[in-house]
């Protein structure tokens, strides 16, 4: 039975819910309850740059993301140093690049339906892009 | 009817919390389903949860929103406030009413 299936691996991995009902995140400005009365084009508008703040937000804090448990994170890609040893590719460079890309991707969206759109004070849209 | 939210239904919409390309496998799918329900049954009874994903034709749109029907008007209010702001896979959830005829319709955007 898939359910049973489902509850086993339920076990092994905690709920995507994160915080408690007394634990919320506010984006000053940016309710999170939605008029039904907005049509499907003002509510994507609002969606796309409530997730530009979002983004901007974790990465102004360095709240990237980076799961705790070892368990639930994808295997790590093999290791790339710089010359003087360093590595480049860490979890939190990856997180970081990650989001960045996911921002642009979204200015990109925000800007087409409207070429007025400020992007955040902190975004500096990609010198190369590789297609 | 409150101005800020439309008029109140027993479906709730939820925003930002699904990404199209997590729905595509069946485990990951079914877990969050599971996540979901278990979530919601705490503030009523959750009648149904549709959570349209890519390349199920039997719905139309909605792809990366989750829509819970519940029992009462009073349980999708109590729902809407309490799960509004709080974060599933890291992203902040955002509520909404929807339509009942619409999600009777399988009618989603």
């Amino acid at each position: 039975n898939s359910m049973d299936g489902a509850a086993e691996r339920k076990r092994k991995r905690k709920s995507r819910w994160g915080g408690t009902e007394k634990d919320k995140t506010f984006i000053p400005g940016m309710p999170t309850i939605l008029p039904s009365t907005l049509d499907p084009a003002q509510q994507e508008a609002y969606l796309v740059q409530f997730q530009i703040e979002e983004i901007s937000r974790k990465l102004r804090t360095g709240d990237l993301g980076i799961t705790q448990t070892p368990e639930e994170r994808s295997p790590s890609p093999e290791p790339i140093y710089s010359s003087d040893g360093k590595r480049l590719n860490t979890r939190e460079f990856r997180y970081r690049k990650r989001l960045e890309e996911q921002r642009h991707q979204l200015i990109v969206k925000m800007q087409a339906v409207n070429p007025e759109f400020k992007p955040p004070a902190d975004y500096k849209p990609p010198v190369t892009r590789v297609s | 009817v409150d101005v800020s939210t439309g008029k109140a239904t027993e479906v709730l919409c939820l925003l930002n919390m699904v990404l199209p390309s997590e729905l595509t496998d069946d485990d990951e799918y079914d877990d969050i389903r599971t996540d979901i329900k278990q979530e919601c049954a705490k503030y009523g009874k959750v009648k149904s949860l549709k959570i349209p994903r890519p390349g199920d034709d039997s719905i139309q749109g909605g792809c990366g929103k989750v829509f819970v029907r519940f029992e009462s008007i009073d349980d999708c209010k109590k729902a809407l406030n309490a799960l509004s702001g709080r974060k599933f896979s890291g992203r902040i959830v955002m509520t909404s009413f929807y339509d009942l005829e619409k999600y009777k319709r399988k009618d989603f955007q």
